[in-house]
């Protein structure tokens, strides 16, 4: 074994596993990722407040920067490294900090869309001083996504936003949000994606407590809200195109990262849980599809690194994660038995579990997801 | 092997598969070469044959002599690629008995003839007898297109050569390992065939003046039963290229599960057609059932992942980046 290294060394530039093993070694010995290990936090807010020094330690030393371009702040590399990277906190048994999940879905849309913000902010974003959310659904827009109404108009140098978002991710702990606005006439056509600063007058942010009891989202009210011209990602008009350039990270790089989360949750109920074969069948299950997803979205991520373009067969990988996360957190939930209801040390493993229920309902429910596969996908015809 | 040899050896594979022929599978393979092309590049080679023997439910015995050969390997006795493998019976298991004289119960796919069958005892022995000393009667199965034989009889101790310990073990398991992964690429092949062929049949009939498949009551059962296939199909992928025990344990089970499911869905958008004997249907759901019940069901495989997994409590992760 060699010794530990604190920041990523050349020879680990072309081998996630490398990197991954020197990773793994750096966290287990350096004292400062000691308060991360094992970390089961109280409520949401001081889970990002406490994961905000776990961000900056993994930038500092250069390990979150592995796997993002040089204009991002990054060490150039592909998103392998990432990948790698959040293997390993899970092997380790850390938390992943929730805005590493945003920076998967975000930074890949900027650096194609809007490189003259990444220079200025993306460093910022990747390190966790700013924080940023995602505002695209409305409340009469969800799985119609195309039919928003947030209006937005010139004015001067930039534009006014007027309307209401919701179930934005962290909103209530960011200080900007990617959002999605209809800057034109109705449906795909009229929409622009913008970036907008949170903490301005006109714009108002109330925390939605969520099945699990934690603020995970939070409705936006804009009323006359200012967003400069240069804060516009693309162009005018192109904002649903980007979104849909979105999906593939979304609903690719989202599904690694969380076969993770399975595969760890699996290991720790094993660990906690009594044999009895009555639930042989249900961890089983629980298992094969947690490996089917890690395979699936392997090949999705190691696409990604080629710099090829996804197309909807990312939504196979967003139903097989459904399945997957449904499956597993029904499984430790039954082997558990009835401590999982009501032991108090398995309160942080029951809010996971609550929340898994939302697994078929966000970023495109599982019927719109099956929709886009039959048409897109196998052929079958559309209405 | 690159994309032009692989489409080639693809079309070759599917006549060789498809023809009406008497000859035996393995003569018609010898014919292409086949041996050389499983010689340079095997994982490639058996992965397209056994996608392919699922896809046209192809009746041919390609099982049999890799089982032997495996085992021929693994046992480092060339002698043995002759065998007959004689897989678990329905009815009862082969035994030893105190006077050294083997029971056999076993199922091959082909008749023995004077080969030598090998049959699994227990975990650490196996026993070898000479085919001319057992009775086969052809089996009535499930598939009547997939020929079956049980291979009964009571070998005396001197006609019976054992195979024990540790090398018993480690062979047959090694033969397993390699029959559950070629069964998971031809149930793979099954449901990709079954999946694609539902998916075009629903947007050709019509009822209430549409094609039926834009309800997205079929859509959906598709799209869902789909998504398994993938994830069996990059199970099947990576077991062929690690070789290792339990990937191809878990392709195995997600094949068998991916496949009767796609099946089921498919069947339902065919409607009554499907259930008649003028559409192909049948002989693909009859496949699957005796397929999956090979070398460990998906309800058993299943079970024996969360046995292994709650004893050993630990919980593998198959495919690094």
């Amino acid at each position: 074994m060699t010794s530990p290294v604190a920041t990523p060394t050349a020879d680990m530039f072309d081998s996630p596993s490398a990197y991954a093993a020197a990773l793994q070694q750096f966290l287990s010995t350096d004292e400062r990722a000691k308060p991360y290990i094992g970390y089961r936090p109280h409520s949401l807010e001081d889970s990002a407040s406490h994961l905000t020094g776990l961000q900056a330690l993994l930038f500092d030393s250069g390990w979150s920067r592995l796997g993002w371009p040089h204009s991002a702040g990054g060490l150039g590399g592909d998103p392998r490294f990432r990948a790698a990277m959040f293997q390993t906190l899970w092997n380790m048994d850390m938390p992943i900090p929730e805005p590493f999940t945003t920076l998967e879905i975000l930074v890949p849309v900027l650096l194609v869309f809007a490189p003259h913000l990444s220079d200025a902010l993306l460093p910022g974003l990747l390190r966790g001083d700013d924080t940023w959310a995602q505002a695209f659904s409305e409340p009469d827009a969800g799985s119609d996504l195309a039919s928003l109404r947030t209006k937005m108009e010139p004015d001067g140098e930039g534009f006014r936003l007027t309307g209401q978002k919701v179930w934005s991710t962290f909103g209530h702990l960011s200080k900007r949000s990617v959002l999605l606005a209809r800057s034109g006439g109705p449906g795909h056509k009229g929409l622009t994606m913008v970036l907008v600063d949170l903490d301005q007058p006109g714009i108002e942010v109330r925390p939605i407590r969520a099945e699990d009891g934690e603020n995970h989202f939070s409705e936006i009210f804009l009323d006359n809200a200012w967003v400069p011209a240069d804060r516009v990602i693309g162009t005018l008009g192109q904002g649903w195109a980007i979104a849909m350039y979105m999906l593939q990270w979304e609903r690719g790089a989202w599904g690694w990262l969380q076969q993770g989360r399975f595969h760890q949750r699996l290991q720790q109920a094993v660990e906690l849980g009594t044999p009895n074969p009555d639930f042989a069948q249900q961890l089983g299950h629980a298992y094969a599809l947690s490996a089917a997803l890690r395979l699936t979205t392997k090949q999705t991520v190691e696409r990604l690194a080629r710099e090829e373009q996804l197309g909807p067969e990312v939504s196979v990988d967003k139903l097989l994660l459904i399945d997957a996360e449904l499956a597993t957190w029904d499984a430790i939930r039954a082997y558990l038995g009835p401590r999982f209801e009501a032991d108090d040390s398995l309160q942080w493993l029951r809010h996971e579990y609550l929340f898994s229920r939302a697994a078929p309902i966000y970023g495109g429910s599982q019927e719109i997801q099956r929709t886009l596969v039959a048409q897109r996908v196998l052929g079958m015809p559309r209405d | 092997m690159d994309n032009d040899t692989l489409d080639m050896l693809r079309t070759s594979l599917r006549h060789v598969l498809t023809e009406a022929n008497t000859v035996p599978l393995a003569e018609r393979l010898a014919e292409l070469g086949w041996d050389d092309v499983v010689a340079d590049d095997p994982v490639t080679a058996l992965h397209t044959l056994f996608t392919l023997k699922g896809d046209t439910v192809s009746s041919a015995d390609a099982i049999g002599p890799r089982l032997a050969a495996a085992l021929a390997d693994a046992l480092g006795d060339p002698q043995l690629t002759t065998a007959t493998i004689g897989l678990d019976s329905p009815f009862g298991p082969s035994a030893l008995a105190a006077d050294g004289s083997l029971i056999v119960d076993a199922v091959v796919f082909t008749p023995p003839a004077t080969n030598p069958v090998v049959v699994l005892v227990d975990a650490v022995h196996l026993g070898v007898v000479s085919g001319n000393t057992l009775t086969c009667t052809a089996l009535t199965t499930t598939d009547g297109n997939l020929a079956q034989y049980r291979l009964t009889g009571n070998v005396p101790a001197a006609q019976v050569q054992c195979i024990e310990g540790a090398t018993a073990s480690i062979a047959w398991n090694a033969m397993v390992t390699h029959g559950r992964w070629l069964i998971a690429c031809e149930l793979v092949g099954i449901a990709q065939h079954v999946i694609a062929s539902a998916a075009q049949y629903t947007g050709e009939r019509i009822q209430y003046g549409k094609p039926i498949g834009t309800f997205q009551a079929l859509q959906h059962r598709i799209a869902s039963a789909h998504v398994l296939v993938v994830g069996a199909a990059r199970l099947t992928e990576f077991a062929g290229t690690s070789g290792d025990a339990w990937s191809a344990l878990v392709a195995k089970t997600v094949a068998g599960q991916a496949a009767e499911n796609a099946c089921t869905q498919a069947q339902q958008c065919y409607g009554a057609i499907g259930f008649t004997w003028e559409h192909e249907f049948h002989h693909y759901l009859r496949r699957t059932y005796v397929l999956d019940r090979l070398l460990g069901d998906w309800r058993s495989l299943e079970r024996q992942i969360g046995n292994e997994l709650m004893t050993s409590r630990q919980v593998p992760k198959i495919g690094m980046l």
